[in-house]
């Protein structure tokens, strides 16, 4: 059957050169082969002539969280830093001799017991054990340098506050996972998101500081004098503010008893709260200050004005006495010098009660103030608003607000008339101008700055007067609320003052909770004899490094010179 | 011809063989010098902020006092202690109150003979 079948394909050829069978194929398989190695050239020539970006590490980089700022002071001293800290860990599956470790890992690492150690080691059923958290870079090399098997580092970060109890209450700290919880940290977090994603730049994977007002020297100084007033005096707690009056910011702020940030146990007690934002207090007499402007602003009294301070001023069954009673009728300025409750109590009845809530609600004295730290208090006035309410009110009885909005306000009267919401950020003079309020006139602010001079010069405050820095300010002494009644032995006594007083740039409050009188202030403990020395000296201290220049009439140097004589002698 | 041709493409497929496994070759070198010097930096960096951290704990204004009172005796400053350029040139006199030059000993002037 086949034979057959040949030739009759042999017929079927053409007689002429015939293409070759599936020639059409061949060349459809060229052509794809072809393309395809053009294709592959083409791609070859575009990627090594115009070659793409890697850009995977970039976006690495990216997804990974930015790291918390540092904070630094205003002069650039570091207050709160990130740093890489490594954690020694343990595998004891993986020990092959736990005697040897031991005894390595307890000469290089002195303060590893050795017997929980050798506990941790021999459980070889357990994968993993801390050792030691968080170790030195010293500690870590020489561990790594001992070449013990099974023995490793997890790296972490840590926050640490290089300042220590200088930075507490200002900057705060964070929880374990780095997370603000307290002071400016929190800020940071929370409502001051914005602040801290305009320090971020995230394609250099960085972050620029965030920058308080606050300058870690003042700081030092402040606490340094406080708590020696405090053991002094043997007051249960103690506070004090610095502030530049010009601009808002808060150079300085200490509540002691503080604590140190960076402890691994944060537990602190209620005593270790910010008193000076957190709190409110009874300033006293200091807010008899805001009583005088009012009156002058408004115009009711001048520095002429002369007020009966000869009788306890009675109002219904309340009686109002003068703690130094002069029993006289009284100038202004007297009334002030003197800190008469009754002629103040008189000035505010004058100005009337609508006007006198009309003022302080202007101050800001009716509205809590917010600052950047997050833990603040609002003011506790008086419910009803009657004629005692105003007469008591005027120096302070009933009234309590957080001392740094007592600084702020005050601030605002020697300052020009401008009152700015304290900052602990950095602030220019321009910018705190574009947001003050002008609450009083500023001849009103004049007269202020006169009476507070005066105070001081010879006054109550005497004691605050650092010769040469021209200080002005008020004292306060308020009586403690024990059991709903006003003690005559627990005492809250304070002093905000200014200086250089001819053109008043730095503000100093200073409170001392419940000073007990010593040998040396012949039984007394008032503010005149503790908080106000602690004051003069915290100025001593804080001026030279404010760069207020000393200037001496002639009046001052028979001062110094007879200060000098009685040291002598 | 033919051979010639071939012979030729040859040497030229070695030849870029040849320098595409050597570019490569440069390449991962390099690549590893980045990555060690980024680490590098890593580390340098850390411990920057390490010492500034450290630096910062050394000078807080509590411990130097502390040291600076123990060690050195030195008090606070006081207001009448700080004296304007002017007072200070008011004590200062117009002739040099001693004249070494003209005695012709003068020690400073000998150290800096000395160093030159």
């Amino acid at each position: 059957m086949t034979e057959i079948a040949l030739p009759e394909i042999e017929d079927a050829e053409p007689a002429g050169p015939k293409p070759l069978a599936g020639q059409n194929r061949i060349r459809l398989i060229a052509i794809c082969f072809v393309g395809a190695f053009l294709a592959i050239s083409v791609q070859l020539g575009l990627l090594t002539l115009w070659p793409k970006l890697d850009d995977d590490a970039g976006k690495l980089a990216r997804e990974a969280p930015l790291p918390r700022p540092d904070i630094i002071d205003r002069n650039g001293v570091l207050l709160a830093t990130d740093i890489a800290v490594a954690s020694l860990y343990a595998d004891p599956s993986k020990i092959i001799d736990i005697d040897e470790a031991v005894e390595l890992l307890t000469a290089t690492l002195p303060d590893l017991d050795a017997r929980t150690l050798r506990q941790k080691l021999s459980q070889p059923n357990r994968a993993f054990a801390w050792l030691k958290r968080q170790v030195t870079p010293e500690e870590r090399d020489a561990v790594y340098n001992l070449g013990i098997p099974g023995v490793g580092f997890v790296n972490e970060r840590r926050r640490v506050y290089p300042q220590g109890r200088l930075s507490s209450h200002v900057v705060g700290y964070v929880d374990l996972d780095t997370k603000g919880i307290a002071g400016i940290e929190k800020f940071l977090d929370g409502q001051g998101a914005i602040y801290t994603a305009s320090l971020a730049d995230p394609s250099e994977h960085k972050t620029e500081p965030a920058q308080m007002s606050i300058d870690i020297r003042v700081q030092a100084a402040l606490i340094d004098e406080l708590s020696q007033a405090i053991a002094k005096f043997r007051a249960i707690a103690g506070g004090g503010i610095v502030m530049d009056i010009t601009t808002g910011e808060v150079l300085a702020l200490a509540s002691l008893p503080d604590f140190n940030p960076n402890d691994e146990k944060k537990s602190f007690s209620k005593d270790q709260m910010n008193k000076m934002t957190s709190g409110v207090f009874e300033l006293g007499s200091v807010i008899k200050a805001v009583t005088f402007a009012m009156a002058f602003d408004y115009g009711t009294a001048t520095l002429e004005s002369r007020y009966d301070a000869r009788f306890p001023l009675v109002i219904g069954n309340a009686r109002i006495n003068d703690y130094h009673a002069k029993r006289a009728i009284l100038s202004v300025p007297d009334i002030f010098v003197n800190s008469s409750n009754i002629g103040t109590a008189r000035m505010a009845l004058d100005v009337g009660l609508e006007k006198h809530q009309e003022f302080l609600r202007r101050v800001g004295l009716f509205d809590r103030l917010v600052t950047e730290l997050p833990e603040s208090a609002r003011p506790l006035l008086p419910k009803r608003w009657s004629k005692l309410a105003t007469a008591t009110a005027a120096f302070g009885h009933g009234f309590a607000v957080q001392p740094l909005q007592g600084a702020a306000v005050v601030a605002g009267l020697l300052n020009g008339g401008y009152l700015m919401t304290p900052t602990f950020l950095r602030r220019s003079p321009e910018e705190a101008m574009a947001m003050a309020k002008q609450i009083v006139k500023p001849t009103t602010s004049e007269t202020m700055r006169y009476l507070f001079r005066l105070n001081a010069a010879d006054g109550t405050a005497s004691k605050a007067d650092v010769i040469g820095y021209r200080v002005g300010g008020k004292t306060g002494t308020a009586e403690k609320v024990v059991n709903g009644r006003y003690s005559k032995e627990k005492r809250l006594t304070s002093f905000i003052g200014a200086f250089p007083m001819d053109d008043p740039k730095y503000l100093v409050l200073v409170m001392l909770d419940e000073p007990k009188p010593t040998p040396e202030t012949y039984g007394f403990a008032t503010s005149g004899w503790n908080a106000v020395p602690a004051a003069a000296k915290i100025i001593e201290r804080i001026a030279p490094m404010l760069g207020v220049e000393p200037r001496f009439t002639a009046e001052d140097l028979e001062k110094l010179e007879k200060q000098k004589k009685a040291k002598k002698g | 011809m033919h051979k010639f041709l071939n012979a030729i493409l040859v040497l030229v497929a070695l030849v870029s063989g040849f320098v595409l496994y050597s570019l490569e070759h440069t390449t991962r070198g390099l690549e590893r010098e980045v990555a060690r010097l980024e680490r590098e930096t890593a580390r340098e960096q850390e411990s920057i902020k390490f010492l500034n951290a450290e630096w910062s704990s050394l000078t807080r204004p509590d411990r130097l006092k502390a040291l600076a009172t123990q060690h050195l005796g030195v008090q606070p400053l006081e207001a009448s202690q700080i004296v304007t350029p002017e007072e200070l040139a008011a004590r200062v006199p117009a002739e040099p109150v001693i004249k070494l030059e003209a005695d012709g000993h003068d020690p400073i002037g000998a150290i800096i003979e000395k160093m030159q």
